[in-house]
């Protein structure tokens, strides 16, 4: 991974990882493309990346959810920066508080920003990686997608779904020379969160930037930020079933 | 629900906090009362809200322009100057005011009408402030200047976040020539020659500080060490701060009487035997206690106070000898003192500063120290003709107040023209009972 071999696109660019991990990549030297929904915000966070390091970051508007624009957003994003290098996607959300299970239409929008809108993207920029025979994808996913949860199942599932889809586009992209890095934080300290944990507990989404950085620049396949969710997830993940589905874990 | 203070550990309210992440984020409609926070920095309950929600501005970080050609830099409120400093220090450019640490926001710095160590000749921060922008009450954004709004601008200078939550600030840098700074020392062997020295270093340095000795018995009483500065010729990047922090509220005994004579004596010797000139480091100069993270838990639990006035020029002797009379008589504990020089006033409408001297009393909240010596002292500052810094003040009553600041009824005028119904309120506002009719 390289400054100087195309754009970095940023999908997500406004959520506070995503702002964090940009800041980091400006300082390198990489080129930014932020695809953001909120304009005005991509805005502002370009100017920001422009003043304070001096970088060249050009935005697009993203509507994850609308699938439909994704080919045209990627064909424009091409135009405009030339060459691309690698995407990060970077938003998500953990949709209703509580799960209501008849409301289908709310969990369907959990499910499909969380993973569908990350396949749909996956579509657009897989082939172009594996004709260019190098480059990167990288995804924000989650602890919640290592075990289904009482508290955040849908959630969860949409991110465990989303890592097995890497899975496979790691294994199928391989041999082009294309890293596909999954990313799995823990609690971080973000809008997402706020009030949720105990500031103490979540990590700053400067330290977690700094670590996905860290991966990128390496190539890793999947890892989890900060480190300790490994062993905790692992821990989670060992318990049986018939216990597992009787415990309120917070 | 979270408990916040402020600097001063005392008050402590539990408060509804928001954190937005995005100045689209930014609502009037959070509550019915609400008041911004940056980094918590003022001493008493200007930052508290307990009747409605406290909104934390750490988010709102982005640099929005910077022109390296002529000094002009516009940001988002919630930005630090330790995250800007470094940033326009490399580009030769720097904030004209300061306050005594970096951990300050843009909007904080507004609010407050801050002032440094170069007031004598710069005035406060509203001087180097060009425009902001505010998101007011009834949810409109406007931007506000000298030639547009005036009186909204000069209102929120020093305002105390009352007039609405400031979103933007645009400020205009000064050139410096590196990040060091040539340190002059003078010292004083007691109050009035002190006092002499500061005038002194005044008149002759850019950027000047007094500290003085208020626990030392006798003759010594007094004795201070004044600290002159200016900008020299060196490299430009400021030196990383080691930051040792104090990781909890220390026990109450730790910081006593005798342990502060002992301290005080040792840094008299200390600096008053250093060379006389010498090259420091900005960050050093400027923010000296930043290298102790945290320095506020050495009060412990109970916190502290510091009560920090102006005298004008006229009464300045005579009324710090007033002051210091009490203070002696009294056996209070004032821990830190600090004098400075002021130049004229701003025209911020409730800013502190005016022409003569400031001197900051930090004191325990501890035996000797009590409301009604407090109260002893606003009557001994009004009777001189001075005031009391609100962004320090955890206890001022609204009648001494509204004596202390006589532009308070034309504040309050514009204040009601853009907030009629107070939804931009805080402990402060309420403890000085700004909302009833009384001026």
């Amino acid at each position: 991974m390289r400054p100087d071999d195309g754009s970095v696109v940023i999908a997500g660019a406004t959520s506070e990882i995503a702002q964090a991990c940009a800041r980091i990549l400006a300082t390198k030297g990489y080129r930014l493309l932020l695809w953001g929904r909120n304009e005005e915000e991509s805005r502002r966070m370009a100017l920001d990346l422009k003043a304070r390091y001096g970088a060249e970051v050009a935005c697009k508007k993203l509507d994850a959810l609308d699938f439909e624009s994704h080919p045209s957003l990627w064909r424009d994003s091409l135009k405009e920066c030339g060459n691309i290098q690698g995407m990060l996607v970077a938003f998500g959300a953990l949709g209703a508080p509580t799960i209501d299970l008849s409301d289908f239409a709310r969990t369907r929008e959990t499910l499909d920003l969380n993973f569908t809108a990350v396949v749909s993207l996956a579509c657009q920029v897989a082939p172009y990686l594996e004709e260019r025979q190098r480059g990167w994808i990288a995804v924000i996913g989650s602890v919640a997608g290592d075990r289904g949860r009482r508290e955040n199942f849908v959630y969860g599932s949409a991110k465990g779904a989303a890592a097995l889809y890497l899975q496979g586009l790691r294994a199928r992209l391989w041999r082009s020379g294309v890293k596909v890095i999954t990313i799995k934080p823990g609690f971080v300290d973000t809008r997402m969160t706020h009030g949720l944990v105990p500031a103490r507990l979540a990590a700053s989404p400067e330290s977690v930037a700094r670590r996905i950085v860290r991966g990128l620049e390496r190539g890793e396949d999947v890892f989890y930020v900060p480190w300790i969710w490994r062993w905790i997830m692992f821990g989670v993940r060992i318990v049986p079933e018939r216990i597992f589905k009787r415990m309120a874990l917070r | 629900m979270v408990e916040l203070a402020g600097w001063g550990n005392y008050p402590r309210k539990s408060c509804r906090v928001v954190r937005p992440a995005a100045s689209s984020e930014l609502s009037a409609a959070s509550a019915s009362s609400m008041i911004a926070r940056g980094l918590g920095r003022s001493y008493g309950d200007a930052a508290l809200n307990s009747q409605g929600a406290v909104v934390l501005t750490e988010r709102l970080d982005h640099l929005l322009s910077f022109d390296r050609e002529t000094g002009l830099l516009e940001a988002e409120a919630g930005m630090s100057l330790a995250t800007l400093i470094p940033l326009t220090v490399e580009g030769g450019w720097m904030f004209p005011v300061v306050p005594g640490t970096r951990f300050v926001t843009l909007g904080g710095c507004v609010a407050a009408d801050i002032h440094g160590k170069s007031h004598h000749r710069d005035g406060s921060f509203g001087n180097t402030v060009l425009e902001l922008a505010l998101l007011l009450a009834d949810g409109t954004r406007v931007r506000c200047s000298r030639d547009k709004r005036a009186d909204l601008f000069w209102a929120t200078i020093g305002g105390m976040g009352l007039t609405g939550m400031i979103t933007e600030v645009r400020v205009q840098l000064q050139r410096v020539s590196s990040a060091i700074v040539e340190e002059q020392i003078r010292v004083g062997r007691n109050l009035e020659e002190t006092l002499d020295q500061v005038e002194t270093s005044s008149a002759e340095d850019p950027y000047s500080i007094a500290w003085f000795d208020l626990l030392a018995g006798g003759d010594a009483f007094g004795r201070g060490i004044v600290s002159g500065g200016r900008f020299v010729e060196g490299e430009r990047r400021l030196r990383p701060l080691q930051i040792f922090s104090v990781p909890v509220e220390a026990p109450n005994f730790l910081l006593n009487r005798p342990a502060l004579r002992a301290f005080n004596h040792l840094y008299f010797q200390m600096k008053a035997g250093a060379l006389e000139k010498r090259h420091v480091p900005m960050g050093a100069f400027f923010f000296p206690l930043d290298a102790l993270g945290n320095w506020n838990r050495l009060y412990g639990r109970r916190g502290f106070i510091q009560y920090q006035l102006v005298l004008p020029l006229s009464s300045v002797r005579d009324g710090f000898r007033t002051i210091t009379d009490v203070i002696r008589s009294r056996n209070c504990p004032v821990y830190l003192t600090t004098v400075k020089k002021f130049g004229p006033e701003g025209e911020g409408l409730l800013s502190f500063p005016m022409e003569g001297y400031t001197m900051a009393l930090d004191m325990p909240w501890q035996r000797n120290l009590t409301e009604e010596t407090l109260r002893e002292l606003d009557r001994i500052v009004i009777d001189f003709g001075g005031r009391v810094y609100l962004a320090k003040d955890a206890r001022l009553a609204p009648q001494t107040f509204r004596t202390m600041y006589p532009r308070y009824p034309n504040w309050r005028a514009v204040k009601i023209s853009v907030d009629p119904e107070f939804r931009f309120s805080s402990e402060l506002s309420r403890r000085l009972e700004m909302e009833s009719d009384a001026t």
